[in-house]
């Protein structure tokens, strides 16, 4: 690494290029910096506990920095880390919880109670009692509708990250509202 | 309109000992990588390399 090239100044994507081709713990370094608060607050999103949460943290960047070369570059960097956090997250959360799964079952039964939710139906939603439907929904649902919502990407940006259809990001969307509505009443 | 999802999103401040701890082992990994890159590929090419002769024509 030459003294005179600043680090800081990398695009994501540079950055991750450089590190692919040099593994250089020190650009490694960067990106972690760049990444791990938005990581481990994601995290904590997922797990029961704030040791929990840095775990998964310390995981995900030690698999980012083995699958890096996956990159394509297809979307952008920050769309496709934040779409490992979640798949890392969901598939420790599927491991470590039957029970979750058993509460779903149990709800997909009145699923067809709840049709039509849109986008504004969600959004009337109160944050406490919402934080606890996604604590219950299956963790597949709960990573497109965090996604979607809380980092805001478009429908586009989903079917790259998905491999799938506009038309069925777009019903994926549809049945996570749905069961999000149905678990919402519940409570 | 508030949007309940960004209401939810944590944050807290991430613990500072984390860095070090990722940092170590990715150092770790690097370390085996290079290695297994040594005694695997650059040893066996260095050995054939120096068991090659070049035949020349008489």
């Amino acid at each position: 690494m030459k003294p005179s090239v600043k680090i800081d100044e990398f695009s994501d994507e540079d950055l991750v290029k450089k590190i692919v081709e040099t593994k250089e713990s020190v650009l490694f370094a960067e990106l972690y910096d760049r990444y791990a608060p938005k990581v481990y607050n994601k995290c904590l999103g997922f797990a029961k506990s704030r040791v929990e949460a840095e775990d998964l943290t310390h995981d995900i960047f030690i698999k980012l920095y083995m699958k890096l070369h996956t990159f394509k570059g297809t979307s952008k960097f920050s769309t496709w880390m934040y779409s490992f956090t979640y798949n890392f997250c969901v598939n420790y959360v599927q491991r470590n919880s039957y029970k979750i799964r058993e509460k779903v079952q149990q709800v997909e039964s009145d699923e067809n109670e709840v049709d039509g939710v849109d986008e504004y139906d969600i959004f009337q939603l109160k944050a406490k009692k919402l934080k606890r439907v996604l604590s219950i929904i299956d963790p597949k649902d709960k990573m497109i509708l965090l996604l979607k919502y809380q980092d805001e990407l478009s429908i586009k940006e989903l079917q790259t990250v998905f491999e799938i259809s506009e038309s069925a990001v777009k019903m994926r969307l549809k049945r996570a509202r749905e069961k999000v509505m149905a678990i919402y009443k519940k409570l | 309109m508030s949007n309940p999802f960004k209401e939810i999103l944590h944050q807290e401040k991430l613990p500072t000992m984390l860095k070090e701890k990722v940092m170590n082992d990715i150092s770790f990994i690097k370390l085996a990588i290079d290695v297994a890159d040594l005694f695997v590929v650059k040893y066996p090419e260095t050995v054939e390399s120096l068991l090659k002769t070049n035949k020349k024509k008489l």
